[in-house]
């Protein structure tokens, strides 16, 4: 294919003006992971004041409370305001790592690698693409700034549940900023996923056909479909609160005709999949991460692959095993359970696929090799976690305990989190052309990795021995549970920030001229290691040869 | 906001022999601008509203600022939008993989009206569930709506459809004077059945029935759905009729000359979902109900 005739010069822009006009899906991926890095620093310091508080039972507040009735002036009085300030944190916590860390962190590395992985030049819609990056800051901004305003942040946990969301006595535009965060991240969580469908569907290399795409990709295109379809109705609920608050209707205020249970219903038919928005690009990442230091194919790639896809259909039909205790008929009840339950079987699949990619491989642990079989093992157990819960009578008795926390912590931190670490070790080098320091790796992921086990199994057992959740004071006979707790809290801490400090000093290391350091190409299905690292501005000058792990 | 493709981003060029850079878009500042006033109009809002006042947030707690912000975000905000679709509108002027570019738009705009009928599904999975279950959740006692004034509203909206897939078609063989007299058709009709919203709205405010709570039972949940659901689908008329307008006037100086037609098809497809909507909520609202 020859240029066109007459071409006029494409203005270019270099430093700062580069990166803010850039529509580089693979600059659009770093500022995305950045900005994940940040906003996890944020909500890691939230979950420490979390578990400052709950370090002892009375902890912070009886001390500040005596000595303001002492009449001492303490230079520390975060907590002296009320214990509504407790809620707010809970809240805020909840909403940076959902909204701002997990779901943009796994849409960064999508951002970066899927187009190389696909032999793509970029995204589709490329500009799009910078647009759901940018959206995200507003949204930030709103949700952060929100500690100033009067009545605070939102504190109704991040479900939003009215009637505690309605406005009640005084006026507390905080639940109102939230909401409006929440609809900037959700365009942007659509545009995104329209671009990834767009992209994988139309703009794959010549040769690679649907079933040979790597599974990181297919991770991705489910995972969009979930972004597309269900984010629309979490707008639609959480715009009902805004309503019912603002202009006087009465969809959910159960005072005024308006029914809450039915906006927990709409609610959960989103925040339900997007579980799975969380979690199915860490699946597809960590097949690839443990084919390539097992230096073997993924096992079973027909069944990840269906996998998946059962995953993401099943997630939509679901979400009801959050409300076991709100009196729904027993009807439903059991179907909900069983087709809970029945998510066992593909993410079993997926369990028993990676064990036997490992299973007579030349396994070598590296970092991310580390991180990969680190998230194989808290994932089940973070899983089985989730069968008891699933279970209508278990789960009615421990539902809105610690348990419930220690679950979704344990699918969450030792499962996304952990993948993602990984997915960094993993990709930095294609991502920056620097290899991070092994040593320091492993040092994160073992604390990581301990971290996550003492702080999440410890709240399983905290809550099956009744502790409640949301609660900023405790019966003292958790106290034990609870120094572990923070403890543990501690450890993941300073994995991550020994994790940023780390990526910061990796751009003084020296550069690789490897386009695969890892030596891994000859078993991969992706394009990713066929170009240098970093990747030049276009990719690919020519059409990437098939890779070598298809041609037969 | 629809077409954003930029020049050749497809896969990659056969045979290599020209400049690769030649394929890489250019930066564009547009996304950056379209954000900001996303972040200054929500301010705007809440300042203006007064609930800002006792914050720290310095200027913010002046209503007046707030006021500012709207205005001055919403003018920013259109000029931002129109300095991006003007950059795309160059850009696949001079790009070479218009087929391509064709087939994602296309599957763009598919997907997002699947997200835009997810969105109508909650409102609709609120309805059905509400009627089902609570038999007070109904019309207030003497609100009276629908009859054969809706159905001539609903006549219409389904003729303009007609009309829109007319001016395509027309369109697609040549026929420009006749595809923008049909384009001016199908703006009328469409312009008034949003009028005749806007009058059927009139009247029940006049008689009391505003979207402000009616009572302490089912029916005033009933008149928060009844609002939000012909107010969204109003709103979506609207875009519908912008869009539609957008391409008359490009109509009007030149564009769309042989297969370069996107926009074209990306709002007769939106026109045929809104009427789609149409039907469903006019199903559900006037005859259920």
């Amino acid at each position: 294919m020859s240029a066109p005739a007459v071409m006029p010069p494409i203005k270019r822009y270099t430093g700062v003006m580069d990166w803010l006009t850039t529509v580089d899906h693979k600059k659009i991926g770093l500022m995305y992971f950045w900005f994940v890095l940040i906003m996890g620093l944020v909500g890691g310091a939230l979950a420490g004041m979390i578990r400052i508080q709950l370090a002892t039972p009375g902890a912070v507040w009886d001390a500040v409370q005596a000595a303001q009735l002492a009449g001492e002036q303490l230079p520390f009085n975060l907590y002296s305001e009320d214990r509504h300030f407790f809620n707010q944190i809970v809240t805020m916590h909840a909403s940076v790592m959902i909204f701002f860390v997990i779901i943009p962190g796994l849409i960064a590395f999508a951002n970066y690698i899927v187009p190389l992985m696909i032999g793509a030049r970029d995204m589709a819609f490329p500009k799009m693409n910078a647009f759901g990056f940018w959206l995200l800051i507003p949204s930030a901004i709103l949700m952060m700034t929100s500690f100033w305003v009067q009545g605070g942040a939102a504190a109704t946990g991040w479900t939003a549940y009215p009637p505690l969301s309605l406005k009640g006595a005084g006026i507390n535009p905080g639940q109102d900023m939230w909401i409006m965060g929440v609809h900037l991240a959700g365009l942007s969580s659509i545009l995104a996923a329209i671009n990834f469908i767009v992209t994988i569907t139309n703009m794959r290399a010549p040769g690679m056909g649907w079933m040979k795409m790597p599974l990181f990709v297919w991770a991705t295109f489910f995972t969009s479909i979930i972004q597309l379809l269900a984010t629309p109705v979490l707008a639609a609920a959480v715009t009902m609160v805004l309503m019912d608050r603002n202009f006087g209707t009465t969809f959910c205020d159960a005072m005024k005709g308006g029914d809450p249970v039915l906006y927990q219903h709409i609610f959960w038919t989103y925040s339900h999949p997007a579980v799975y928005i969380m979690v199915l690009p860490a699946f597809g990442a960590i097949s690839h991460i443990i084919a390539a230091f097992s230096h073997k194919k993924t096992f079973g790639y027909l069944g990840m692959v269906v996998a998946i896809g059962s995953i993401t259909a099943l997630g939509f039909v679901v979400w009801a095993h959050h409300m076991f205790t709100v009196g729904m008929p027993t009807g439903l009840q059991a179907y909900f359970m069983y087709a809970t339950l029945l998510i066992g079987v593909p993410t079993g699949i997926k369990v028993f696929s990676w064990i036997a990619t490992m299973w007579g491989g030349t396994l070598r642990f590296t970092a991310p090799m580390l991180c990969g079989i680190g998230f194989v093992s808290l994932f089940t157990i973070g899983g089985f976690g989730g069968l008891i819960l699933a279970m209508v009578p278990t789960d009615q008795s421990l539902h809105d305990t610690y348990f419930v926390v220690g679950h979704f912590h344990m699918v969450l931190v030792g499962g996304s989190v952990l993948a993602l670490f990984g997915m960094t070790y993993y990709w930095w080098p294609k991502m920056t052309g620097r290899m991070l320091s092994e040593t320091t790796s492993k040092w994160v992921f073992w604390l990581m990795f301990w971290g996550t086990m003492i702080t999440f199994m410890t709240m399983h057992l905290t809550g099956a021995a009744g502790m409640a959740r949301r609660v900023p004071v405790y019966y003292a006979d958790f106290k034990i549970l609870n120094h572990i707790t923070t403890f543990g809290y501690a450890l993941t801490a300073l994995s991550s920030l020994i994790l940023f400090v780390q990526l910061l000093l990796s751009y003084r290391r020296p550069k690789i001229t490897e386009d695969d350091p890892w030596k891994i190409n000859d078993v991969q299905q992706s394009f990713e290691w066929a170009t240098s690292s970093p990747p030049p501005v276009y990719n690919f000058a020519t059409v990437p040869p098939i890779p070598v792990a298809d041609q037969h | 906001m629809t077409d954003h493709a930029p020049a050749s981003t497809s896969a990659p060029a056969h045979g290599g022999h020209d400049d690769p850079m030649s394929h890489v878009p250019p930066g564009s500042l547009w996304p950056l601008l379209v954000m900001l006033p996303l972040c200054a109009i929500p301010f705007g809002v809440l300042s203006f509203t007064g609930t800002l006042k006792g914050s720290p947030l310095g200027p913010l707690t002046d209503p007046h600022v707030g006021l500012v912000m709207i205005l001055g975000g919403t003018a920013f905000l259109l000029f931002a939008l129109m300095g991006w679709c003007h950059q795309v509108i160059k850009e696949k002027a001079i790009s070479h993989d218009l087929k391509a570019q064709q087939k994602d738009l296309q599957l763009y705009i598919l997907l997002f009206l699947c997200a835009e009928t997810t969105t109508f599904g909650a409102i609709f999975g609120y309805f059905y569930h509400r009627t089902i279950q609570d038999p007070a959740f109904g019309p207030p006692h003497g609100m009276h709506f629908g009859g054969p004034f809706a159905a001539y509203a609903t006549f219409l909206l389904l003729s303009s459809s007609i009309t829109c897939e007319i001016a395509h078609h027309a369109l697609d063989h040549g026929k420009r004077s006749l595809s923008k007299m049909f384009f001016v058709i199908t703006l009328l009709l469409g312009g008034a059945f949003l009028g005749m919203t806007g009058f059927e709205w009139g009247e029940l405010f006049q008689k009391g029935f505003t979207p402000l709570a009616l009572g302490e039972n089912g029916s005033s949940a009933f008149a928060a759905t009844f609002y939000t659901g012909t107010g969204f689908h109003a709103l979506h008329v609207t875009i519908g009729l912008i869009m539609l307008f957008m391409v008359l006037m490009r109509l009007e100086t030149g564009h769309f000359q042989g297969t370069r037609n996107f926009s074209v098809v990306a709002a007769s497809w939106y026109w045929h979902f809104v009427d789609v909507v149409w039907v469903l909520l006019f199903i559900t609202v006037y005859v259920v109900a």
